[in-house]
């Protein structure tokens, strides 16, 4: 789209905004801040917590110091670790698990209401099974949970909430921080704010390790299930048997009878898998339904606006592909659409 | 005329330690992320906390910081971003109709105070009624002017996503600005 498809009302909001006067930090504001960050920053670099200088640092340090070092901090994680086991009267929840057994952390109330003070709910389901020696203590966020390593050991971790953190590859959901693979494409799929339902193990550190990710709360991609990844949106592109929803290629089996109806702009929820790596990666179809298919005049850049409670209703503006389009040089105002 | 470092070299050097790249990178980015807290938060106090929250994270994560092929600002953002989101959350009564403190009283400089037209001061609270992925694109579009791009990263979101949205707003603020002229009274309430 370009300033001739914005009515003249548009346009002159536009100039308005980019003609409003710019705000400046206090100077004194600004070197109080400059300040405290600046204590902060040497406190980290004297606790170590900075990386070292690629290569010329690491490279003429021995290796023995760090493997000392790596020992030392290992058995203060366990001493620690010791020393924190709950007793016998605390209240929490100590249980032997099995294999298959599932740890499910759901919010008490709505998201909206959670404090960050409180407590989401743990329900522990055992099942009957070989007992293996792990203990679950709960504590107010962000949970802590120790682990006793057990090669067989399968815990499977559900935290459904909303995003509240993405900091690279960590994702975090009520103050829980939950890693995920720092290439999988859900990472751009996903917002601040988005209800997110991750499932996950343990790693041997206690981080939750995500398996499954999916950014429908109401999709059942439960690990044990076919699906790993739940996306919802319009469908972007076609292109014979991989269509393109939310920028990710969803590849159809080719016999696939919605192939015969599907179209751009069709609103789809979809549950698959990825595959590949890197640029090449596919969300392989589990199952795809077309949510709502409403196109109007053949636009395709109709959306669905979720009004919460299971309400929504549909928008269709009144652009093409082009779309409202800037440069990306940043500075060239409004121009074509990629 | 001694070139300033790029931005690469300044975090690498960050990163290995040196408070004056710190420094340096704080100095680049600060008055825009004020002025992007200006636009999201009521007062200007409460946007000077913000903005030293921000950079406060920023030491503490510059430790974990991978260059992924886009500005740094784009993460600074994304910690602001997330850091609003939080401010309201913890901060729940929001009355985004009323006249914010900071237009009131904050701004102490009378010179400052005459700059601030009434046209100026509609817009910004007319932003601040729009759902909150609009204000961030609106904000960082066109106010601060980021490449589209990059946008789109920061919001997690796709090129045609963000092209869609991007219109939308647009009709929102001027619909919500043709409502605030039909209502004079309209952004005069209580503060906080």
């Amino acid at each position: 789209m370009n300033d001739s498809q914005l009515t003249p009302e548009e346009q002159t909001l536009i100039t308005q905004l980019r003609s409003v006067r710019k705000h400046k930090i206090d100077p004194a504001v600004r070197e109080a801040i400059r300040a405290q960050m600046l204590g902060e920053f040497r406190a980290i670099v004297q606790s170590g917590q900075l990386p070292s200088t690629p290569t010329t640092g690491l490279t003429s340090f021995p290796f023995y110091v760090i493997a000392g070092l790596v020992a030392v901090v290992a058995i203060v994680i366990i001493g620690l670790a010791v020393i924190n086991r709950p007793s016998e009267n605390n209240a929490t929840p100590t249980t032997a698990l099995s294999p298959t057994q599932q740890v499910v952390v759901v919010p008490t109330s709505t998201p909206e209401t959670i404090l960050a003070n409180e407590t989401p709910t743990i329900e522990v389901t055992p099942t009957i099974a070989p007992i293996v020696t792990t203990e679950l203590i709960a504590s107010t966020p962000p949970m802590i949970v120790t682990t006793t390593p057990e090669p067989t050991l399968e815990t499977v971790v559900v935290v459904e909430g909303p995003v509240s953190e993405i900091a690279d590859n960590r994702v975090t959901i009520y103050d829980y921080s939950i890693a995920v693979e720092p290439q999988h494409p859900i990472l751009n799929l996903i917002n601040v704010g988005d209800v997110v339902r991750i499932e996950g193990m343990f790693d041997s550190s206690g981080v939750v390790v995500a398996s499954v990710v999916s950014n429908i709360p109401s999709t059942n991609v439960v690990s044990g299930g076919e699906a790993t990844v739940g996306l919802e949106g319009p469908v972007e592109a076609i292109d014979g048997n991989v269509i393109v929803v939310n920028s990710i290629p969803v590849q159809l089996t080719p016999d696939d009878p919605l192939l015969q109806t599907l179209e751009v702009g069709d609103f789809v929820s979809v549950q698959g898998n990825f595959q590949g790596s890197g640029a090449t990666i596919v969300l392989v179809v589990v199952n795809i339904t077309i949510v709502n298919n409403v196109i109007i005049d053949d636009n395709p850049l109709c959306w669905y606006h979720d009004d919460g409670m299971g309400m929504g209703h549909w928008h269709c503006d009144g652009m093409g592909m082009g779309g409202m389009g800037m440069g990306d040089d940043g500075m060239g105002g409004m121009g074509m659409g990629q | 005329m001694q070139q300033p470092p790029n931005e690469q070299a300044l975090i690498a050097q960050a990163q290995s330690g040196d408070e004056e790249a710190v420094s340096l990178l704080y100095e680049r980015h600060v008055d825009a992320i004020f002025e992007y807290f200006r636009y999201r938060v009521d007062s200007k106090t409460t946007a000077e906390d913000l903005t030293s929250e921000v950079f406060l994270r920023m030491v503490r994560g510059l430790g974990s910081y991978r260059d992924k092929g886009l500005p740094f600002r784009a993460w600074l953002y994304r910690i602001a971003g997330n850091l609003v989101i939080d401010y309201y959350r913890q901060h729940k009564k929001r009355d985004t109709m009323a006249l914010p403190e900071s237009y009131e009283s904050d701004d102490t400089d009378p010179f400052d105070r005459l700059a601030i037209d009434e046209e100026q001061v509609r817009l910004r609270l007319a932003i601040r009624t729009l759902p909150e992925d609009y204000q961030d694109l609106l904000v960082m579009r066109f106010v601060q002017e980021l490449p589209h791009t990059e946008i789109a990263k920061i919001m997690n979101k796709s090129a045609a996503a963000l092209r869609a949205m991007q219109h939308r707003a647009i009709k929102a603020l001027g619909e919500q600005m043709e409502a605030m002229s039909r209502n004079p009274t309209f952004g005069q309430g209580d503060d906080q």
